[in-house]
């Protein structure tokens, strides 16, 4: 029987070896290696993510056939939970400050009720509980996470969202037929799981409330409809977490097949195969480049001494040349590569930074406002610091997912598996402020600023940019709204909205720190861009090298050929044709890998 | 498309006259193609390849070939071709009939015999399966093992029944020029990293390249008159190359077999100078400097006799050496020397050939830049 593809890929990994040994070419055989095993480990992260009280829960506990997830309508999820398979039961728990997380070790399942739902001071400010358990369905290397839901005020929530979107491998979203999908749903999928997400699905929880098959159907096509974008339409499975709970205590094979469990693991087991499936294609994709740079040294030695082309040296030592100079316009930041570079990614900063004011406005006024109207807010003075420092950190971490995105998206155009940088020193400025109030500062007047939708520019011309700059076309740039037209929509209207002069103290001891931690934020974007440009730069320079290094290889073995006698390039020859066999063959077999013609 | 579902099995035909696509599937997979049989089927009718009834031999390897695995065919294969095929890591699929197969099995494979044989009258090649291996471990009991769709089993037949199930599509075989990196990473790990087995039912692969060209140099099969009691001429040289690999034998007992009678020694000696000309190849990557004191040492020889003594003196020098492929390499010319000194035929002839055909592509190459220089004069005086 067939194996599976990481087994046949080891089988092209191992018989690459003595290839590449041959070629001198070990450290990029321990890469390939490398990555090999990097994927034979690697879990698949899913996601589950959704509205409150959608059934995020039931949905998980549905799925891996045990009650894991505390269900209890009236009280949401608050912390992040990510399941994994464990040869014993392992629950551990973090908690505190986003950028100081202690943890503890808890003892049973049942503690997990006390962590996951509630207020954060109701569950001890519990951020994350890592659960592992001995379930059959994880045993693949699944990874469930489930999260809070996704339209609530709570900012805490939203940092953890967008903290573990990018982690996700696959995103379900969790929808219900008990209520049409909500505009916070429908913009969440847009703007966070569609331009995100690997692999993803929509689930359309409760469809036992579907009374017949054409209104299931009718509803499955509006959920398509409202989550289609220009990549693509969404799967779109209706499913019935609560028939297969029903069916795993009654084993009324019925309730199974109606619950629609058996498609959606269907749906799962595909998703992540495709998931690793697109890992193995770019290391596929890498064994050929790798082979390619074997192959073409060869065959160009065995032409030459089939038919010499007597200009052939001449002909590369010009494109040599050509590269050399490219190699030291990357090196000369006035060169106009460079600047056309760094003018790509200074737009795409501007896009982020334009981001960043939509959110600081939304920040300073809506959420403040809400925020230090909060009972909450009066009882505990640190309570409202926090939440605002937490809501910091979701911008942070929501920029954050902009701006990985894009980097990984134009190292993929470089063709470097390199991660981008920075993601050691995240943002982590907190703002510190005495909020206890005094006489003076009562009635102080609340800002209020108009919520307002910026055009949220993406970072997508970074990539379109780099791929033209790469490509040569060096005039592609863009047009793009400066930032200081943003400023324009940083209206600050001084209108006395609050509620109490508490709140309006609040608001006025908060707005001026935001300002200041938003600026922070602002420098922590350049930096990250800018560190981002240096390591492009340098990868570039890298590719730029190999392929002078590969060249002048070719070029010393072409020179070396052509002192020879034309029987000595005669017996060259044959033993470069033996050479050549084991290299054909592995790179006809490397193609083969995961192709399929008849699709 | 008419055809019946018969059921779920990783290796079993979906319909009663898919087994060519469903072996092409397997093999497909076996190189990492993700292809479902009823993708080839659809894509078979869609190009006219199938309509219902089978797929014709000549269009067996199509659908490798489609997803750019190179195909050899061999209408008149041999058990040493077959052999040699899976030696090489090669996928390897053949027409039987079922019904030699098949015979003993009952149940429910008699329904789908008897369709096969309405379909296409008995005694017919009236199937497809790969062949796995073959196992030579007991020379009195060679099997061989086939990957059959229509059974949906592995299996081995004893290598007679085989034969006389592969006999009636005329010994019909389609072979992959290729092998998937499963069989080059063994090679890789079991430090061989050429591109064949090195060892055959206990004799080297180059003992059985000998057996090979003298497989091909035996009359057709198709031409044999069964009706006599003479051994298969075929048949018999297997049992003398299992004999061979298992030590019962020297290479100087073959004048005992029924097909020595039958061999055309000329034919043989061609078939060699190509197999002679490949390892020298090969083996040139890596010892080309020995190889061309081999040429000069052999212009120098003209007694057959001192031409086996010079090889098996080389042999046993790099042997000793720790250079086994060239050791091997020699011993085989020892053996050829002697089965042409039996056989009538001057083996000189072979070697002169060759040589003249590389010194043609290296006119005046002056060897003595990487030659050993042996001195092969004390040879002469043996």
């Amino acid at each position: 029987m067939a194996k599976d593809p990481i087994s046949q890929m080891e089988d092209i990994v191992v018989s690459l070896k003595p290839i590449l040994a041959k070629s001198k070419k070990q450290l990029d055989f321990k890469s390939v290696e490398d990555s090999l095993d990097k994927i034979k480990h690697r879990e698949t992260n899913i996601l589950v993510c959704g509205e409150f009280k959608r059934g995020k829960s039931s949905f998980i506990n549905a799925f891996l056939e045990q009650e894991l997830c505390p269900v209890d309508t009236n009280i949401a999820t608050a912390a992040v939970s990510i399941i994994k398979y464990g040869e014993k039961v392992r629950i551990t728990r973090q908690f505190g400050d986003l950028s100081n997380l202690q943890s503890e070790e808890l003892h049973s399942l049942e503690q997990i009720t006390q962590y996951a739902k509630g207020k954060a001071e109701d569950i001890d400010n519990t951020v994350l509980l890592e659960i592992e358990v001995p379930n059959q369905k994880l045993k693949s290397g699944i990874v469930l996470i489930d999260t809070p839901g996704v339209g609530g005020l709570d900012p805490r929530h939203a940092f953890l969202t967008n903290y573990f979107l990018p982690k996700a491998d696959i995103t379900l979203f969790i929808t219900d037929k008990d209520s049409p999908m909500t505009s916070t749903e429908i913009e969440f999928f847009a703007k966070k799981i569609a331009p995100y997400s690997r692999q993803c699905a929509v689930i359309v929880n409760k469809a036992d409330l579907f009374k017949s098959e054409e209104e299931q159907k009718k509803w499955v096509a509006d959920v398509q409809n409202k989550c289609k974008n220009e990549k693509a339409i969404p799967k779109v499975i209706p499913i019935s977490a609560m028939l297969k709970l029903e069916f795993l205590k009654t084993k009324d094979a019925e309730d199974l097949k109606d619950s629609n469990f058996d498609l959606i693991e269907k749906e799962i087991n595909s998703l992540s195969e495709n998931f690793k499936k697109g890992l193995l294609l770019e290391l596929k994709n890498y064994i050929l480049s790798l082979l390619d740079e074997v192959h073409k040294p060869i065959i160009t030695q065995i032409e030459q001494i089939r038919v010499p082309d007597h200009e052939l040296i001449e002909k590369l030592e010009v494109e040599v040349k050509g590269y050399d100079q490219q190699r030291q316009k990357l090196s000369d930041p006035n060169s106009e590569y460079r600047i056309n570079l760094a003018s790509i990614i200074n737009q795409a900063k501007n896009g982020v930074e334009l981001r960043l004011q939509e959110e600081s406005i939304l920040l300073s006024a809506n959420k403040l406002q809400l925020l230090a109207c909060s009972p909450n807010a009066r009882a505990n003075h640190n309570w409202l610091t926090q939440e605002i420092n937490n809501a910091v950190g979701s911008i942070a971490s929501e920029l954050d997912l902009m701006i990985d995105t894009a980097f990984e998206q134009v190292m993929f155009i470089v063709g470097s598996d390199k991660e981008s940088t920075a993601f050691t020193s995240r943002f982590d400025y907190k703002i510190k402020v005495n909020l206890t109030p005094s006489e003076k500062s009562l009635g102080s007047i609340a800002h209020n600023a108009v919520k307002h939708s910026l055009p949220a520019m993406g970072v997508t011309m970074l990539v379109g940019g780099i791929a033209s700059i790469l490509t040569g076309g060096l005039s592609l740039i863009p047009s793009i709204l400066g930032i200081g037209s943003a400023l324009a929509y940083i209206t600050k209207n001084a209108k006395d909205s609050a509620k109490s002069s508490d709140t309006a103290f609040f608001v006025n001891q908060l707005n001026p720190q935001i300002q200041i931690a938003m600026r922070h934020l602002s420098s922590y974007i350049g930096s990250r861009f800018a560190d981002f440009n240096q390591q492009l730069i340098s990868i570039l320079q890298e590719s730029v090298q190999r392929v002078i290094d590969n060249k002048s290889s070719v070029i010393g073995s072409l020179t070396k050929l052509k002192a020879e006698s034309v029987q000595q390039q005669q017996l060259k020859s044959k033993l470069l044709s033996e050479e050549l066999k084991p290299v054909e063959n592995l790179m006809a077999v490397t193609k083969l890998f995961l192709s399929n013609p008849f699709e | 498309m008419e055809a019946t579902l018969i059921g779920e099995n990783p290796i079993q035909q979906q319909y009663n006259d898919t087994c060519a696509i469903k072996s092409q599937q397997i093999i497909l997979q076996e190189f990492g193609i993700p292809v479902s049989e009823d993708q080839l089927v659809q894509w078979s009718h869609d190009h006219g390849l199938y309509n219902g009834g089978g797929t014709n031999p000549e269009d067996v390897g199509t659908l490798l070939n489609q997803a750019n695995i190179p195909t050899s065919v061999n209408s008149h294969g041999t058990i040493f071709d077959l052999t040699d095929e899976l030696a090489q890591g090669h996928k390897v699929i053949v027409g039987v009939d079922s019904g030699e197969l098949w015979a003993k099995d009952q149940g429910v494979w008699a329904e789908l015999k008897e369709w096969w044989e309405d379909f296409s009258g008995h005694e017919m090649p009236d199937h497809a399966l790969i062949v796995t291996s073959i196992d030579n471990s007991n020379p009195n009991d060679p099997k061989v093992l086939v990957t059959d769709p229509g059974s949906g089993e592995v299996r081995h037949y004893p290598l007679e029944q085989f034969m006389d199930a592969w006999k009636d599509s005329g010994h019909y075989m389609v072979s992959t020029e290729v092998s998937p990196a499963e069989f080059t990473s063994t090679q890789v790990q079991h430090n061989q990293p050429s591109l064949h087995l090195s060892d055959i039912a206990g004799a080297n692969y180059n003992d059985f390249q000998l057996f090979h060209d003298m497989s091909n140099a035996l009359p057709p099969t198709d031409v044999w008159d069964s009706s006599t009691n003479h051994d298969h001429p075929v048949s018999s040289l297997m049992d003398a190359y299992l004999q061979y690999g298992h030590d019962t034998i020297s290479l100087d007992d073959l004048s005992q077999f029924e097909f020595y009678s039958h061999l055309d020694p000329t034919t043989f000696a061609n078939n060699f100078s190509d197999t002679f000309h490949d390892n020298y190849n090969h083996l040139s990557q890596n010892y080309h400097g020995e190889l061309s004191d081999m040429q000069n040492s052999v212009a120098q020889i003209h007694d057959p006799a001192v031409l086996s003594d010079y090889f098996n003196h080389q042999a046993i020098n790099f042997d000793g050496l720790g250079h086994s492929d060239l050791a091997d390499f020699f011993h085989q010319q020892v053996h050829y020397t002697d089965m042409c000194h039996d056989l009538g035929i001057d083996p000189l002839n072979t070697y002169t050939t060759q040589f003249d055909h590389f010194n043609n592509m290296d006119m005046n190459h002056d060897l003595s830049v990487d030659c050993l220089n042996t001195d092969v004069s004390q040879f002469n005086h043996l």
